[in-house]
């Protein structure tokens, strides 16, 4: 049972990479994105990591995922009329990776034990005592280094030139 | 078994992630398929951490989602700034850029 959830999510992360190699508009790479994130997120559950899997889903479809969707908004032109030769019309391909992604949770509550006895699962309070013990210094790297990252886009969205 | 199959999705989730990076045009294409890189380097480490059942994998991949937001946040930055000051979010805007330094 736990190859077959696995095997869904490798077709859905298969289906949404293809569609991200084909689609046109930015936006529908991004939502075939999220999707793909949140069937890694499932992955990561199953592979014995549930702080990881809530991170993936927090940080990645909550965070990063959004900073796409401001970067897509900020850069779409409005002039251009986009001429509607949409060749997928309807819901269908949203839809067909709803109904997967429902199927994947399904499989995943109602078979939670079994998955357990396969993998044992490494809990979040194992993964904050080794960050903030042997892995101190490289935490507190990290936190300085996001520190320099808001600078740094200060820095690249600064204009000197014109209309300061 | 299962560790084998998440090993093939993070190859699937590398192959896409270099298509993406070498077929399309669009900037925030590459973007995805930077993101697609990481999250193979993340699934790969975790499938080591569940085989020795270790948290080093954890941790790992904690600090890989760190530094994979820095490099997002840096790049989208320089996309904007791209937009801004060329007029164009595709990878034919940078070429420009070049030649107009190479004149």
């Amino acid at each position: 049972m736990i190859v077959l959830l696995v095997l869904l999510l490798a077709l859905i992360v298969l289906m949404t990479s293809a569609a991200l190699l084909v689609v046109r508009d930015p936006m529908h790479g991004a939502v075939n994105l999220g999707i793909s994130l949140l069937a890694l997120s499932i992955l990561f559950l199953v592979l014995g990591a549930p702080f990881v899997a809530a991170l993936e889903v927090m940080l990645y479809v909550g965070a990063i995922l959004v900073l796409f969707l401001f970067a897509i908004m900020l850069l779409r032109t409005p002039v251009q009329p986009e001429p509607e030769a949409r060749w997928r019309p309807g819901f269908w391909w949203p839809g067909m990776l709803v109904v997967l992604l429902a199927a994947v949770l399904i499989i995943l509550f109602t078979r939670r034990p079994l998955f357990l006895a396969v993998i044992r699962e490494i809990g979040p309070a194992m993964i904050g005592r080794a960050l903030f013990g042997p892995y101190l210094w490289l935490t507190e790297a990290v936190a300085l280094l996001l520190f320099a990252v808001i600078g740094a886009v200060l820095a690249i969205q600064r204009r000197e030139d014109h209309d300061a | 078994m299962t560790l084998e199959l998440a090993l093939v999705i993070a190859a699937l989730l590398f192959l896409a992630g270099i298509a993406l990076i070498l077929l399309r045009r669009n900037l925030i294409f590459l973007l995805l398929g930077m993101e697609l890189l990481f999250n193979a380097a993340m699934v790969i480490a975790l499938v080591g951490g569940a085989r020795w059942h270790s948290s080093t994998g954890q941790v790992l991949v904690v600090f890989i989602m760190a530094l994979s937001g820095a490099a997002l946040a840096l790049t989208l930055a320089l996309l904007l700034r791209v937009k801004q000051e060329l007029g164009g979010d595709t990878v034919d805007a940078l070429r420009h850029l070049r030649e107009e330094a190479d004149e």
